[in-house]
């Protein structure tokens, strides 16, 4: 809680010095009347609902992707070799240099934004997922076989809970990450969502908003960073609770 | 497995070239055609064409400038904060939680702030450039130089060394692996930031060029300066990560990082 003291200084301090008619530093008081337009007509609200639902179909999506190819590629040392250098160019790729590409290629469509949030979010759960299944134990793999179990079995009851773990630990990457490339398509795009909200205050030069939307970006972005953190921790006990029992 | 092999992934590379391969059939074969897709070749084409009048070249080196500048910034500022942070306890009680706070704000979303504040120059980029490489600077700095080896610390106390030496002669060489992953991560958020400044604010650099190259409607242009991003992305990291061990080359050993 002391921790705190830097960050509350100086917004006490900006709202005690700042004047309120300020193009640039309006203080904190006058955020929440910038943003006040945005609540008439459920403006901010429907732009949180489009960012929430791209940043969770966008993870979603990423961690099956993520997961599938990961382990398909971790499983086999001929295919990583040969698919590594493809994956690792497209890896490096900044996620922002691809939205205009995609904006022509799909339009300015949900489509599109899905496409560029998917495509950086689906690295650290592919990456996880690979080196969780190169480092399987051979000996958990056997059992399928022994068992003369069937190949969905194999999947559902070795494979699965084996590399459940790394898909989360994966996912507590991504989704800081998409929600970013979220914001980040919909800042350059102005399709819809927060992010083209502050694109078009910052636009018409209202500082007050851009700040107030500053704000609810950075809750929103501690709101996903609690969930993910809460939701690994919570199934990586449970698994680990269960390994031990 | 012969050394060869081993020491250049010719499957993976051969792999590589047969999807550009196959991209550039299917388009000529009129097996699959997307209205804004080129072949290869074309993207080829296009690429040369902007090397030759000239305008990659000045679109790259804004670009870069930018983000490298206020990457190198927020690199020395990052690791003083960082040292300063886990070396003095009181300054570290007193705003941990803020820069916690801090950090879990998507740094995207200052891009409209830094372009309202800024306008439209260079020096927005690097400024959001900077902020962005900053934290993951910083973070690791911090992370690292807390995360010494406890005999060495020990190693420390026995020879009776004084505060700064500890932290000059253990500690920071300690957290040079740290550093560097943090450095790694800071270039590429600066980069990420200074394309989106562009895209969004600055009429200039490769971000921009993008832009207008899908408002012209050329997708070989795009593609070409998407491929130059990609390249210069890798060779910037490859760079550094040599750099690194190449002045760090004890410090990198020791703490598994080195060939």
């Amino acid at each position: 809680m002391r921790g705190l003291l830097p960050l509350v200084l100086l917004l006490l301090i900006w709202q005690m010095f700042g004047q309120a008619d300020s193009p640039y530093f309006p203080p904190p008081s006058t955020w929440v009347t910038g943003v006040q337009p945005l609540l008439a007509d459920g403006v901010l609200l429907t732009a949180l609902g489009w960012t929430s639902l791209t940043f969770l179909l966008g993870l979603v999506l990423a961690t099956i992707l993520g997961a599938t190819l990961g382990t398909l590629v971790g499983s086999n040392r001929t295919m990583d070799r040969a698919f590594g250098p493809s994956l690792e160019f497209l890896r490096v790729l900044p996620a922002a240099s691809l939205v205009p590409l995609a904006a022509l290629i799909l339009g300015y469509t949900m489509q599109m934004k899905l496409a560029v949030v998917v495509l950086p979010a689906t690295w650290p759960i592919l990456l996880s997922c690979r080196s969780a299944r190169r480092s399987m134990s051979p000996v958990l793999l056997d059992v399928p076989k022994t068992l003369g179990l069937s190949r969905r079995d194999r999947v559902r009851k070795v494979l699965v809970p084996a590399l459940t773990p790394a898909v989360l630990l994966g996912i507590r990457v991504a989704g800081p990450l998409a929600l970013i490339i979220t914001l980040l398509v919909e800042i350059v795009t102005r399709i819809n969502g927060l992010g083209a909200l502050m694109g078009t205050a910052q636009a018409n030069f209202l500082s007050a908003q851009v700040y107030g939307l500053l704000v609810i970006a950075g809750a929103l972005g501690f709101v996903v960073n609690w969930l993910v953190t809460r939701a690994e921790s919570a199934v990586v006990l449970r698994m680990s609770g269960r390994v031990e029992g | 497995m012969s050394r060869l092999t081993s020491r250049f992934n010719w499957l993976g590379f051969s792999t590589f070239f047969g999807f550009i391969v196959l991209w550039e059939l299917l388009i000529r074969l009129k097996l699959i055609s997307f209205d804004y897709v080129p072949p290869p070749s074309e993207v080829f084409v296009a690429a040369r064409d902007l090397i030759l009048n000239g305008e990659m070249q000045l679109n790259l080196q804004h670009t870069l400038t930018a983000a490298l500048v206020g990457w190198i910034i927020a690199s020395v500022v990052g690791v003083i904060l960082g040292v300063l942070l886990a070396v003095l306890r009181p300054m570290w009680t007193y705003s941990m939680a803020s820069v916690d706070a801090l950090r879990s704000l998507p740094i995207v979303a200052f891009v409209p702030v830094a372009v309202l504040l800024f306008g439209f120059s260079l020096q927005m980029e690097i400024v959001l450039s900077f902020y962005g490489a900053l934290w993951p600077v910083l973070l690791n700095t911090f992370a690292g130089m807390r995360d010494v080896e406890p005999r060495l610390l020990e190693v420390g106390r026995v020879m009776r060394l004084s505060k700064a030496s500890r932290i000059w002669k253990l500690q920071l060489p300690s957290a040079t692996s740290h550093i560097v992953v943090g450095m790694r991560l800071g270039l590429a958020i600066s980069l990420v930031l200074t394309l989106v400044a562009e895209m969004v604010g600055n009429p200039a650099g490769l971000g921009f060029a993008l832009v207008q190259a899908a408002q012209a409607l050329q997708p070989a242009q795009m593609f070409a300066y998407i491929v130059a991003i990609g390249v210069s992305g890798i060779i910037l990291n490859a760079g550094l990560i040599r750099v690194a061990r190449l002045l760090f080359s004890g410090q990198m050993a020791s703490s598994g990082e080195s060939k």
